[in-house]
């Protein structure tokens, strides 16, 4: 890609910036309060409803001992009063030692585990809707009101009109294995798992091997239809934008090949606000990986937070949430910090 | 003090005339997109269908065995019948009012709230602009299927607690556009001029500021009604949204997975889908020709 040439040349801009150490600074103090106000948030809530996960463990039949109450109690940090059980629960968090969550397992192989699904269907969704949505937005830009251009439009707001959960049965229905009268005749190839098994994989393989891709094709496209429309229509919007802009009439002026044009100055300059928008969307893609999750019966991060609330286990749901905050805020982040490094003008502020 | 009240007076009448033409002309161009066109109207008869649901039901949405269990549609049961031998077609028309009412609330109050939250944060800035945008940072941040189900669970499931929750989760997006639409005014030369005139920071704010954000926050309605749908069906498809048997369109698309084991049941997830898509699609469609039509950047072109 082109856009290595113009690092160099902003790395000296950016480091010239002498207010760079002090911008990083307020960003993580930002992040920080920004995460520590979705705990607490979180904490209070949690707090608020009825009850506590002792309610919840099960035997709701049986009268409680004293005794068993106050094992119980001091099992989970109970006997405390709520604000230093808001203490722990920061200090937890902020150490990464989660602790056991109320089926008395490790939070952080729980972590793990939901992560090797929900981090692979995200990687592979997110890396899905940028690639195809850029390269449709800004092809029906350069072929401005061609049937292309009409069609990816409508495309968009029907995708938009079709949240997960309706893509993810209505690809169930188109490519899974269906009983009945109704089953397509179609060939081997193009019949897909509805089970989600990724095998014996180790959870940082981010690549499917064998017959995995199988079983994440799929659920990779209902995760990834919603953002892929939202980013056609933004990488379109830009496009149109640096295709008006002066320095391409210029460009072509000189002479310049519309190959030439086209890359070289209107698809670098279209880069930034585009990686802008795709670091922006990356966030939503864990809320939609919820729905996506319920709908292919994946064992993910949405799953695991819905059970722990419904069982009121207050230290599970936190980190998990916490999880979930860090990697919004260090997305967020490297976009903002890439954004400097590919765009020389940007002034740090 | 007679003389500038006159000049005042025509003032308005200019900017009134001023904007009666601006209105038309949106008008105009809208009525020129065809796809817009049918889909206001198909946009009109959805709201008809949720005013006057319990004339167009035959059948009430809770009322069991009506017919038989899980039929296919028929002359008597247009969309068929589901499980619990409930009518399909009352529960998607009732669905309709369950969600317009949803939606308008939601959406009303997503308005007033992010509109006054966003403009005074754009005017005034300074602190209560970066406590402001740090809380919604924090409610963008925090996994709203905790938020959720904590919500439902302390507060039930009623239509209020739904359509609170959906403000919660639609205000900081939209108070930061308005925000971001106030900052792009805030320096321009009119403003400039009304305050050179001696208007206070209501006046400006009132009749001069707001109005010109005006058809961008028109041409957001329609989305935000889309957008409000599309929310509770995800909230009732993860079981925090309305209760059974309350015949919310997601609720209804969530139930009617269990049609991916049988064939006999497709029509469970067909007719509901169909209604909630097309509905979501005539809304978005409708915003988007708002939109272009209210463009001022489009202005005059074609």
């Amino acid at each position: 890609m082109r856009v290595g040439a113009a690092l160099p040349l902003s790395f000296v801009g950016f480091l010239a910036a002498l207010n760079m150490g002090t911008y990083l600074i307020r960003r993580l103090l930002h992040s920080l309060l920004v995460m520590w106000g979705a705990i607490s948030f979180l904490f209070l809530l949690l707090w608020i409803i009825p009850g506590d996960i002792t309610t919840q463990s099960g035997d709701t039949g049986r009268a409680m001992t004293p005794a068993v109450r106050r094992n119980l109690d001091r099992l989970y940090g109970l006997d405390d009063p709520v604000w230093i059980q808001y203490l722990k629960s920061l200090r937890r968090i902020a150490t990464f030692n989660f602790g056991v969550s109320g089926q008395n397992r490790q939070i952080s192989t729980m972590l793990k585990e939901s992560f090797a699904s929900s981090g692979r269907l995200a990687f592979w969704g997110v890396l899905t809707y940028s690639l195809f949505g850029v390269i449709t937005g800004v092809y029906a830009a350069v072929r401005r009101n061609s049937l292309f251009d009409r069609a990816s439009g409508a495309q968009s707001i029907l995708l938009n009109a079709m949240p997960p959960f309706v893509m993810g049965i209505l690809l169930q229905f188109a490519f899974g294995v269906m009983p009945g009268p109704l089953r397509w005749n179609l060939p081997k190839w193009a019949q897909f798992p509805i089970q989600w098994d990724l095998g014996e994989q180790r959870w940082l393989g981010l690549i499917p091997l064998g017959s995995t891709w199988k079983t994440l094709l799929l659920p990779v496209i209902t995760i990834a239809s919603v953002e892929y429309a939202g980013q056609a229509r933004g990488a379109r919007t830009v496009m149109l934008e640096v295709l008006r802009a002066d320095y391409l009439r210029t460009a072509r002026a000189k002479g310049l090949s519309d190959r030439s044009v086209l890359f070289k100055h209107g698809l670098r300059n279209a880069f930034i606000p585009i990686i802008t928008s795709i670091g922006l969307a990356i966030p939503n893609t864990f809320g939609y990986a919820v729905l996506t999750e319920t709908v292919w019966n994946i064992p993910g991060l949405g799953g695991t937070i819905s059970q722990a609330v419904g069982q009121q286990d207050s230290a599970t749901v936190l980190a998990f949430c916490s999880v979930i905050v860090l990697i919004t805020i260090v997305v967020t982040l490297l976009v903002d910090l890439l954004y400097g490094f590919i765009d020389p003008r940007v002034k740090v502020q | 003090m007679n003389a500038p009240a006159t000049v005042v007076n025509a003032d308005r009448e200019l900017l009134r005339e001023a904007a009666d033409t601006f209105w038309r002309d949106v008008w105009k161009r809208f009525r020129r997109n065809k796809v817009a066109m049918i889909c206001l109207i198909l946009v009109a008869a959805i709201i008809l269908v949720s005013i006057f649901a319990k004339l167009l039901a035959p059948y009430g949405f809770d009322e069991q065995f009506v017919g038989p269990i899980t039929e296919g549609p028929s002359k008597k049961f247009w969309f068929g019948t589901d499980n619990l031998g409930r009518d399909l077609f009352s529960r998607i028309v009732y669905g309709a009012q369950i969600s317009m009412r949803l939606a308008v609330l939601v959406t009303l109050g997503t308005l007033v709230v992010s509109v006054v939250l966003g403009t005074l944060s754009g005017w005034f800035g300074g602190w209560f602009d970066s406590v402001l945008m740090r809380v919604a940072d924090i409610f963008i941040a925090t996994p709203y299927i905790a938020m959720a189900l904590a919500f439902v669970t302390v507060f039930g499931r009623s239509i209020w607690v739904i359509a609170i929750f959906s403000v919660i989760r639609q205000v900081p997006g939209s108070a930061r556009g308005q925000r971001a639409l106030i900052l792009q005014y805030k320096n321009a030369d009119y403003i400039e001029a009304a305050r050179a005139a001696g208007a206070n920071t209501r006046r400006i704010l009132w009749n001069h500021l707001l109005p010109n954000t005006f058809p961008q926050i028109v041409a957001g309605l329609g989305q935000s009604i889309g957008v409000a749908i599309l929310n509770e069906s995800a909230y009732s498809f993860l079981n925090v949204g309305f209760q059974e048997p309350t015949p919310s369109w997601g609720r209804l698309i969530a139930d009617s997975r269990i049609a991916t084991t049988s064939p006999d049941l497709v029509h469970l997830f067909i007719f509901p889908t169909l209604a909630f898509v097309i509905t979501i699609t005539a809304f978005l469609f409708v915003s988007e020709g708002l939109r272009d039509a209210a463009d001022p950047k489009l202005r005059g072109a074609r």
